[in-house]
């Protein structure tokens, strides 16, 4: 029962410690990389690669099922990347928290 | 929350970026043109990068160059010998390019500009995209996180010399008072995008302004590259991309009477004007400093692939000597040589090339023959250590050295014929009709904007068929002509940027095509004439 209780322990301290050291590498804690996803993510709307109207309904329709992304300061509206936002957020959040992508009438 | 932290670490790790490459290469960039006065950008990026000063180009045009810039191949073994040849795309042993392996292992390989769909630049395993520009390219790859090999060609030093206002030299002052001739030939190398040897010959007295012209350029470049600098810091590009930067070959300015390279000389030189380049590597550990040690394109792809983890063979027939990891830290000697044609130009059929010059060095010397329809015509040696402008021919006092150096490279030399495309070895059926233009369908002008979105030529007829394309530019000593081999009845030569078209296209004027079925003589449309212009 010990042995078991101490391996959970350790398990638990590697897995948060893991998790904490990728934490404060992420745009959440780290200026520098929040500033290069910010400067990334200017590029790529400068540079118009194209979005369709159906992914921009498809946006749309993913800011509206969560209210208060379309306000958030990098993945909203008016984020660096404009409704491109909302795909960046399914891409790195929404899919790993079981979120659904996809156009409203669809659903 | 145990599962959860676990999960999301386990995520983390899959996100971890991994290794990338982009090839940096600028047409015609000299190795001396590398000074903090003409190139402040570059230099001062160049101080945290690893400096090769004894880098050389191993042909004097740029296909073969590039070739074995991203496929590591040598200039005896690939095959391209004019501009209207490619590298096999099937290699003994199913032996690969290792640019086809690395995306079969999921690095996007790509590059961004239309004229890498010519012909010369086919099989080295480098997808086109050219609906985007190369940073959208790279923001979309780096968003994403997938590995990629990224190859970016920049034309801004090449001929016609003719920088932006800005850049633009006091030329004039620097020709001999009241050189009516000088100023003919300046004009010349401000629109023309080759200037043939049989017709400019340029005086000692026009180096200074050919000189400044030609640094106009490199300025221009310069400034280019500020920008795209400042993008490689912003984007921290250099945590997990290797760049390398280099030219295809140099340049001559009127050293020996010519301006520019094989191609645009329609001559071909093995001279060190043509060959000395610059080398930089920066990436994620790699030691900045000056390396002194002689060093050329074929140590370019090891050190990729030793960066990537990768041990791909880069020879198929074990011809070549193979090239050196330049990171590491001991780099053994290896023998340096080189093999050019005249990018088919002169030659009586311009897909199938008759004469070449190769060279070897060793030590402080340096041989250069001369082949012609399978015979050696002309041996030179030169020292390069008490003569490095190659002025002086040792091959009749250093018997043993000629003795030793010319015989194996000789060998290599010999034997050299271009591959039959895979047009040409198409199996034919013979049509009844001859072809007729479908785009365009009429003669007359062609600007810019009708092909800016794209530039595609068809024709009537089999689309299972091979044809020949064939072509004249230009008039007068600038004229040149030739044929491409097409498989269907579509040429597709992809998105066309202005510089390209002002540079390559414009200076020609005049353009003469006819398509025809290879295999049936006499059946061809009739001649199209176009006038480029602006």
């Amino acid at each position: 029962m010990k042995l078991r209780t101490v391996a959970v322990l350790a398990l638990a301290v590697s897995a948060y410690g893991i998790y904490i050291a990728a934490a404060l590498r992420s745009p959440l804690f780290d200026d520098n990389e929040r500033e290069r996803l910010a400067f990334l993510a200017s590029k790529k709307q400068a540079a118009g690669v194209p979005f369709t109207d159906q992914q921009r309904r498809e946006a749309e329709a993913y800011y509206r099922r969560f209210p208060g992304l379309d306000k958030d300061a990098f993945f909203g509206r008016n984020g660096p990347m404009g409704v491109r936002g909302a795909v960046e957020h399914y891409r790195r959040h929404g899919r790993h928290e079981g979120r659904v992508w996809g156009d409203d009438e669809k659903k | 929350m145990l599962v959860a932290a676990m999960f999301v670490a386990a995520r983390e790790a899959s996100d971890a970026p991994r290794r990338n490459v982009m090839f940096l290469t600028v047409d015609s960039l000299r190795a001396d043109a590398m000074t903090p006065t003409l190139m402040p950008c570059l230099w001062k990026a160049a101080l945290s990068s690893r400096r090769y000063t004894q880098h050389r180009a191993v042909s004097a045009w740029t296909a073969p160059n590039v070739i074995s810039i991203v496929t590591g191949l040598s200039p005896f073994e690939q095959g391209v010998y004019s501009r209207a040849n490619a590298i096999q795309d099937q290699w003994p042993g199913g032996w690969k390019v290792p640019l086809k392996r690395l995306a079969n292992e999921g690095w996007a390989v790509a590059g961004t500009q239309a004229f890498m769909r010519a012909d010369q630049y086919g099989n080295l395993g480098v997808a086109i995209e050219d609906d985007k520009d190369h940073i959208g390219w790279l923001t979309d790859l780096l968003l994403k996180k997938q590995p990629y090999v990224f190859w970016y060609h920049d034309v801004e030093v090449h001929l016609p010399y003719h920088p932006d206002a800005q850049f633009m030299p006091d030329w004039e002052r620097m020709l001999p008072a009241g050189d009516s001739a000088a100023r003919e030939r300046m004009a010349a190398l401000m629109r023309l995008s080759a200037l043939p040897s049989s017709a400019y010959r340029f005086p000692l007295s026009d180096r200074p302004a050919v000189r400044a012209l030609y640094e106009g350029d490199v300025r221009q470049f310069d400034a280019w590259f500020c920008g795209f600098w400042s993008y490689v810091e912003r984007s921290k590009m250099l945590r997990d991309t290797l760049i390398v930067f280099t030219a295809d070959h140099a340049e001559e300015l009127a050293e020996r009477g010519r301006v520019g390279h094989a191609s645009t000389t329609r001559d071909a030189t093995l001279h060190e004007e043509v060959l000395r380049i610059p080398l930089m590597i920066w990436g994620p550990g790699v030691v900045a400093g000056q390396v002194d040690q002689a060093t050329d394109h074929l140590d370019i792809v090891p050190t990729v692939l030793a960066y990537l983890g990768k041990n791909f063979s880069t020879s198929p027939t074990g011809m070549a000597t193979l090239g050196r990891n330049l990171l590491a830290t001991n780099l053994p000697v290896r023998q340096w040589r080189a093999l050019t044609s005249k990018a088919g130009f002169g030659e009586q059929n311009s897909a199938d090339a008759h004469e070449f010059l190769a060279a070897v060095m060793d030590g402080p010397w340096k041989a250069v023959i001369r082949v012609r329809d399978e015979k050696l015509v002309e041996t030179r040696l030169y020292n390069l250590d008490t003569d490095p402008t190659e002025r002086r021919d040792f091959s009749g006092r250093q018997p043993e050295v000629v003795l030793k150096l010319v015989p194996p490279l000789l060998a290599a030399t010999l034997g050299r014929r271009s591959p039959e495309s895979g047009a040409s070895a198409a199996a034919a059926a013979a049509p009844a009709v001859a072809p007729h233009w479908l785009f365009p369908d009429h003669s007359g002008v062609l600007r810019y904007e009708s092909v800016r979105d794209g530039l595609t030529l068809r024709w009537s007829g089999d689309a299972s068929l091979p044809y020949v394309l064939e072509y004249e530019a230009g008039e007068g000593a600038s004229a040149l002509s030739g044929e491409m081999q097409v498989l269907g009845t579509v040429k597709d030569f992809g998105k066309v940027e202005r510089k390209f078209w002002d540079t390559y296209i414009v200076p020609y004027g005049r353009f003469r095509l006819r398509i025809g079925v290879k295999s049936a003589d006499g059946l061809k449309s009739e001649w199209l004439d176009v006038r480029a212009e602006k």
